[in-house]
């Protein structure tokens, strides 16, 4: 009786575990400051069928200088391997854009890392960078291989910039 | 740009103005782009170098730009060192307002700064790491482009520099 009872509450533990797509391995803080001005983003998810949280606008005027930070960390307990971390700073159509702009023209910086990451590893950077021409502009940082290295899904973290 | 930039940092791209040193390669090049066509045009590269001593033993490149041109810094860092991982290593690059060409003794980076980064993560070998950053410098004036690195667990650090020269 007893074991069918663990058995049972075996069964039902792995049954009500969370969805995969919820699960945050990869925790973000990303923050953008022009001036005294400062807008922060955390972790989301990318994957079929999320739907991604808005995103904070940050206004600045033309040729401002804009700083970066970002740190990046695997709160998950298995190592995951041959991350990509990507940044980059590009012109889009409007705020709040959904589909991410083609990085062919309009990226004002970009960069990108290659790490293994254990559980509690962790990865910083810092950049800075001014952008002349008025509009909207996308950053984003974001993993590129987590899915690959035994997650199921890829994270990033978004704001957008307008520059007036 | 997307594409080339991660395919390069993915190991898929051609190292023409990569010089191999002792532990790192770098491939540092400053573009000039056009307005209309975000095309690239000409370009300025050098590979990797090592301090001690201070300046390095490489010649550094120059570059002379016009004022007001817009410009791009791109840069790959690789860590060539092969044997296991190595914690807390950290990359930087700036741009800063030099007194000279070929100036030997860093600039202090408290003024004349146009743009800079750096980056702090665990070396594993073969690892990489790049930026590629949009700027145009106003005013006249020598430049430094310089991409360093810090905490490599070696008794020297690489490097990688070209001088600009606005007119």
């Amino acid at each position: 009786m007893l074991r069918t009872l663990l058995a049972g509450l075996l069964v039902l533990g792995w049954l009500s575990r969370p969805a995969p797509a919820a699960a945050h391995h990869f925790t973000i803080d990303l923050k953008v400051q022009a001036d005294k001005a400062t807008r922060t983003a955390t972790a989301d998810t990318a994957g079929a069928g999320v739907k991604s949280r808005e995103r904070a606008v940050l206004r600045v005027k033309a040729r401002t200088k804009i700083a970066v930070r970002w740190t990046l960390t695997n709160a998950g307990k298995t190592t995951v391997k041959d991350v990509i971390v990507h940044f980059f700073a590009v012109a889009q159509d409007k705020v709040g854009q959904v589909t991410v702009p083609k990085l062919t023209r309009g990226v004002a910086a970009e960069s990108a890392l290659s790490m293994d990451f254990q559980p509690k590893d962790s990865t910083r950077g810092e950049l800075s960078f001014t952008l002349d021409t008025p509009g909207a502009y996308l950053l984003r940082l974001e993993t590129i291989g987590a899915a690959a290295g035994g997650e199921d899904h890829e994270h990033f973290a978004a704001l957008d910039i307008v520059v007036e | 740009m997307k594409r080339c930039f991660v395919l390069a940092l993915l190991g898929l791209a051609t190292w023409a103005l990569t010089v191999h040193a002792e532990h790192a390669a770098i491939a540092l090049k400053v573009f000039r782009v056009e307005t209309e066509s975000g095309r690239t045009t000409e370009e300025v590269g050098a590979g990797a170098d090592q301090e001690p001593p201070a300046g390095g033993v490489q010649l550094r490149p120059l570059f002379k730009v016009k004022a007001g041109e817009p410009l791009v810094l791109q840069f790959i860092y690789t860590n060539t060192y092969p044997h296991g991982v190595t914690k807390a290593v950290r990359i930087r690059y700036f741009i800063v307002r030099a007194e000279k060409v070929k100036q030997k003794t860093l600039p202090p980076l408290d003024e004349g700064v146009v743009t800079q980064g750096q980056f702090h993560l665990n070396f594993k070998p073969k690892c990489r790491v790049g930026a590629r950053v949009a700027f145009t410098l106003r005013d006249p004036g020598v430049y430094l482009v310089r991409v360093d690195s810090f905490n490599t667990n070696s008794d020297h650090e690489h490097f990688s520099a070209i001088d600009l020269q606005v007119e």
